[in-house]
């Protein structure tokens, strides 16, 4: 009985389609659409969710920026935000212009030629060849060439 | 190898050993004449009168040298000349070089004379030479001088302003930048640096004339507006300085 029945069952494995109806079949299942798993479904749409919360956030925090830009308070000035008002750059400047006009040795040239002509003088008594002298030293103290 | 670096540190030291010689000869002249005159303040000798009456004429000699070279290579140093500015330049050249050639000529005549009154008529010649040829040409060299050393300056300050209003403009729209002295400061800069370059262009005009005298006044008054731009710019860092430290 028992393996009478056991045959019948080994007999069930040879069941098949038929041909027309195994080829319909395949042709409906393969241009079905894939419904989507609901739980990735619903993983996606968070993630969705937050990069565009994250992008807003950061557009809005953005917009802050600019807007206050503005009325950027005065701690937020670096001495350095004007470069060209770096104040040794402008010091050195303002030495060198004083250094490279001579005016001291416009004065030297207008003085030596007076002190000078003086000393050609043949007819300086001995105190206004002292007194000459003394102008002289003092022209060469002052000297600035 | 050796004689090629020996040859470009003439090239390059040149300059400076010829400003240093330069410099030590008008002092040591100067001192020679100072030295010259002390001594013949003194009761001396005809023989000693004499000897030191030419020391003397030659050490004024030697000034006038040095001087020249001074004034020669200052000349020679000035970038960027034009039209009547460079020909002016080439002439006071000229003149420096003629000046040159009359010392030689008299330190010839000072060696051969041994008698006191020709060293005397030599004395007076080279007073009345000096009076007449030299004080005008020195004159107009020295201010030739100062109007370029003024031109140098102002186009530095120029460049500073322009780099200053420059860097303001980018930051302008910022209010703290809107409302704070910065703008106000550097108009009054620029009115102070119009006034430098108009002071600028005066001299350089009188210069090419040969009868006026104004220039070293026009000058002082410009390096003194230039400086004035310069208070106005450091004012400027100085607010900023003290903003950033709030």
């Amino acid at each position: 009985m028992g393996s009478n029945l056991f045959n019948k069952i080994k007999l069930l494995k040879q069941i098949r389609p038929e041909a027309d109806f195994a080829l319909s079949s395949r042709r409906i299942i393969l241009t079905t659409t894939r419904k989507p798993h609901y739980q990735f479904l619903f993983k996606k749409q968070i993630q969705q969710t937050l990069i565009l919360s994250a992008a807003m956030g950061m557009a809005v925090v953005l917009l802050l920026i600019v807007g206050r830009v503005s009325n950027l308070p005065l701690e937020g000035l670096s001495p350095n935000l004007i470069s060209s008002l770096n104040s040794k750059e402008l010091t050195q400047e303002q030495e060198s212009i004083n250094f490279n006009i001579h005016l001291a040795e416009a004065k030297y040239y207008k003085e030596s030629t007076t002190q000078v002509t003086m000393a050609l003088n043949n007819d300086l008594d001995s105190v206004a060849m002292q007194k000459q002298a003394e102008n002289i030293n003092s022209l060469i103290k002052e000297l600035a060439l | 190898m050796k004689k090629i670096v020996f040859i470009l540190m003439i090239f390059v030291l040149g300059p400076f050993v010829v400003r240093g010689q330069t410099t030590i000869n008008i002092k040591t002249a100067l001192q020679g004449i100072v030295d010259n005159l002390e001594q013949l303040s003194r009761r001396l000798t005809g023989n000693e009168e004499l000897k030191i009456r030419k020391a003397s004429l030659k050490n004024v000699i030697d000034l006038a040298l040095a001087e020249s070279n001074d004034l020669k290579n200052k000349l020679i140093k000035i970038a960027y000349l034009e039209g009547d500015y460079l020909d002016l330049r080439d002439t006071l050249l000229k003149e420096l070089g003629n000046h040159s050639s009359y010392y030689d000529s008299i330190s010839m005549a000072l060696e051969k004379e041994n008698s006191l009154s020709k060293i005397k008529n030599i004395s007076t010649q080279l007073k009345d030479w000096r009076r007449i040829v030299y004080h005008p040409t020195l004159e107009k060299i020295v201010n030739f001088l100062l109007v370029f050393e003024g031109r140098d300056a102002l186009q530095l300050a120029e460049t500073r302003f322009n780099n200053i209003s420059n860097d303001l403009k980018k930051v302008n729209n910022l209010e703290v930048i809107k409302n704070s002295p910065l703008n106000n400061l550097l108009a009054k800069a620029e009115e102070s640096l119009n006034e430098a370059r108009e002071l600028q262009k005066a001299s350089a005009l009188i210069i090419l004339k040969s009868d006026e005298n104004d220039t070293q006044k026009l000058i002082e008054e410009e390096l003194d507006k230039i400086k004035e731009t310069y208070s106005y710019f450091l004012e400027m860092s100085d607010w900023l300085k003290k903003a950033s430290k709030k």
